[in-house]
């Protein structure tokens, strides 16, 4: 028998940054020894739900209450309703509430003391936000993004939290010598500055932006510098961008395109520089941070992140400063400092410890 | 020589026909008795006026493919009835590579001269299957740039023969003043033009950013203004880029018709392209008193402006805002325009270097020699 079951409420399934960071979460959640996991859902959407989770809505059409609304019986469909969702209820024996959004209150039994509840407030809500009543019972703790008053009724502990990632895949390369390992692998210089950029779009992304950064560094700033472009596909037209631009600048040997590039690519750098027109996918960037890699970039991206420079748009003379200063530096305390703010199984230590304190309580 | 054809792959406001044209007015001036066919796979603006000055012909309806791999035959079949109808030249001059698509359906062209006008990618018409190394006779350059490139690829003597541009007639203080009013151009604001069709290799983008980086080193003295490609692919990117720079000095017009009054209404001419073989439009803007900025080694500019050269080495947007902002000092724009303007008009004008254009043609054999 699991030590802890936790359930997790969340309204319906959706596309936003939040909820992937919810199964970040729920990832770790399970690995954990002693530690169950179960994710209802409150609606269905056109979205794919969590495997093998269970959705409320569902007791609303299934076939016997259906039947009974149908002949004019609706209390005694109700009845049959609630009587489903206790026996779900006492099936599981959930020890942990997340309330997603805070939302789904109403499963809630009414009897105390019940499981800990926890709501997990998000920086955009949720598509369903009108369809249920607002929180009123006191939640034990609340997860609050950075920034963001805990809304009421609040909870007697709040956790801040930082969007999540997973730590593992980045692990490896903390250490120099990792990264060494892939600079060898690839043939790239071991002395001097490696700024790594990635994307795969010919504009957006910006690969020439990318390749003339590269010249200023080594042309007007006297840095010894390599750049490395880790690529998603085989990209073509990124390849040619990259080629023409190299060859125009007179940096044969100093750029290297990596096309079908693999984690290990992107994390083998001193320091990132994205040259984006549009904002993309923070989570490579996070886990660029978790290495104690800091990324250069224009702003694009509405967040504020320690690990993310940001230098006026387009301006590479400023961009050529700040990946120098970004580079010096201790880079093992920024990735200690990164972990512990962005490193999920350090937000699920705090948040186990919460609900362990509540327990008591 | 009784009969010349001019043929080109259209007669749009690019390079090759602006050349081409400044050629035929040039030939029907100089020699009136001469015969003058232009042919063009595809029509364009300049078709008016090149039906006053020869026999005109564009070969293709605007909305027909032409792919030379794989040719349409009832269309190859009306193309070439068409360009048979035209008297046998004595000679046919290509003006630019690109022209070689009409080759598959112009069996007698006399003596075939490919006056190569093009750099990078754009040679590679040379070894698409289209006869054009096998039939030309004589092949010539527009400049050093593209005569060192045709040269490697062909591995033929490549006679140097310089591009040019028709000398004009200055424009008017008040027409340069109506153009800069129409721009809302203030008292005392430097008004940098460029223009060109948008793409990466003309590089409006760097255009922009070049803008950005004169905003940002000497503040809002300047107003920066791209004429044409509203039809091609970084339209609009450009314009997003401009909007995400909070660039209000900087404003794009669709292409116009004569280029000269706002090439002469600037204060600079900014090209900053990646790379462009010999740019005409630089040589308008020399003719038209306006001094011309622009890259190092990014094609034919440093050869066209010589010891007059202002320029930056690529991609080096910093010293090429800086470079642009020197010209606010009057005497500094004066000298350069100056220097720039007697330069070109002593070596790249018409009067120049059409005359011997026409000597190669008339005497093919001796060009060989």
């Amino acid at each position: 028998m699991p030590s802890q079951t936790v359930l997790v409420v969340a309204p319906s399934p959706d596309r936003r940054d939040s909820t992937s960071e919810l199964a970040t979460l729920l990832t770790e959640l399970r690995r954990r020894p002693g530690i169950e996991v179960h994710v209802w859902y409150l609606r269905r959407s056109e979205e794919e739900p969590w495997p093998g989770s269970r959705v409320v809505d569902d007791l609303r059409t299934s076939p016997l209450p259906a039947a009974l609304d149908r002949v004019g019986l609706r209390p005694f469909a109700g009845l049959l309703r609630g009587r489903t969702l206790r026996r779900w209820w006492a099936e599981l024996g959930p020890s942990v509430v997340i309330l997603d959004d805070g939302l789904g209150e109403r499963l809630l039994p009414a009897d105390r003391p019940g499981p800990v509840v926890v709501h997990r407030i998000n920086p955009v809500p949720s598509q369903d936000d009108g369809l249920e009543p607002a929180p009123v019972r006191r939640p034990d703790v609340q997860i609050v993004p950075e920034g963001t008053e805990p809304p009421a009724p609040a909870a007697a502990q709040v956790l801040v939290t930082r969007p999540l990632s997973d730590m593992e895949p980045t692990r490896p390369f903390v250490a120099a010598e990792s990264r060494a390992i892939v600079r060898k692998r690839l043939g790239l210089p071991t002395e001097g500055l490696l700024v790594v950029g990635w994307g795969t779009n010919p504009w957006f992304d910006g690969p020439d932006v990318f390749v003339r950064a590269i010249w200023r560094l080594r042309e007007r700033h006297g840095v010894d510098a390599h750049g490395l472009w880790a690529g998603a596909d085989d990209e073509g037209e990124v390849a040619s961008v990259i080629e023409d631009e190299v060859g125009r600048c007179g940096l044969e040997g100093h750029v290297t395109h990596v096309p079908r590039a693999t984690i290990d690519v992107r994390l083998s750098g001193d320091v990132a520089f994205l040259p984006y027109r549009d904002g993309g996918d923070l989570a490579p960037v996070r886990e660029a941070s978790m290495t104690g890699c800091e990324t250069v970039t224009f702003p694009v991206w509405d967040v504020t992140d320690p690990f993310l420079r940001t230098v006026p748009h387009l301006d590479l003379d400023a961009a050529a400063t700040a990946i120098v200063d970004s580079a010096g530096g201790d880079r093992d305390a920024r990735a200690s400092a990164a972990r512990e703010t962005l490193d999920v199984a350090s937000f699920v230590d705090e948040l186990l410890a919460a609900v362990d304190r509540a327990r008591r309580s | 020589m009784e009969r010349l054809r001019i043929a080109l792959h259209a007669l749009d406001r690019t390079g090759p026909p602006v050349l081409a044209l400044a050629f035929a007015r040039w030939v029907r001036r100089a020699h009136p008795e001469v015969d003058l066919q232009v042919v063009a796979l595809r029509g364009g603006p300049l078709i008016d006026e090149v039906v006053q000055l020869a026999h005109g012909l564009a070969v293709l309806e605007p909305h027909e493919a032409w792919d030379v791999e794989r040719l349409d035959p009832e269309r190859a079949e009306r193309a070439r009835q068409r360009i048979d109808a035209l008297p046998t030249p004595d000679a046919t001059l290509l003006v630019s590579v690109a022209a070689g698509q009409l080759l598959p359906v112009m069996a007698d062209t006399g003596t075939l001269v490919t006056w190569v006008v093009e750099q990078g990618e754009d040679l590679d018409w040379i070894d698409r299957p289209t006869g054009l190394r096998e039939r030309t006779r004589v092949w010539m350059a527009g400049s050093r740039s593209s005569q060192a490139e045709a040269t490697c690829r062909l591995g033929v003597p490549v006679r140097l023969t310089p591009e040019f541009v028709d000398d004009r007639e200055p424009v008017s203080d008040a027409v340069k003043g109506r153009c800069r009013a129409a721009l809302g151009v203030g008292d005392g604001e430097l008004l940098v033009v460029g223009a060109g069709i948008a793409t990466r290799r003309k590089a409006p983008d760097l255009f922009v950013q070049a803008a950005a980086a004169y905003r940002r080193r000497h503040g809002r003295g300047a107003r920066f203004l791209w004429i044409g490609g509203e039809r091609d692919a970084l339209h609009w990117p450009v314009r997003d880029d401009a909007r995400q720079l909070g660039l209000d000095t900087f404003t794009v017009m669709e292409s116009v018709p004569d280029l000269h009054h706002w090439l002469a209404a600037a204060d600079v001419f900014l090209h900053p392209a990646r790379l462009d073989a010999f740019p005409l439009v630089c040589l308008h803007s020399a003719v038209a008193g306006t001094p011309v900025v622009s890259f190092r080694g990014t094609g034919g500019t440093a050869e066209m402006f010589g010891g007059t050269f202002v320029g930056a080495d690529y991609p080096d947007l910093v010293h090429l805002a800086d470079l642009v902002a020197s010209m606010a000092e009057p005497s500094t724009r004066d000298e350069v325009a100056a220097a720039q303007s007697a330069r070109v008009r002593a070596t790249y004008v018409t009067d120049v270097c059409a005359p011997l254009l026409y000597e190669r043609l008339a005497d093919p054999e001796g060009v060989r020699a």
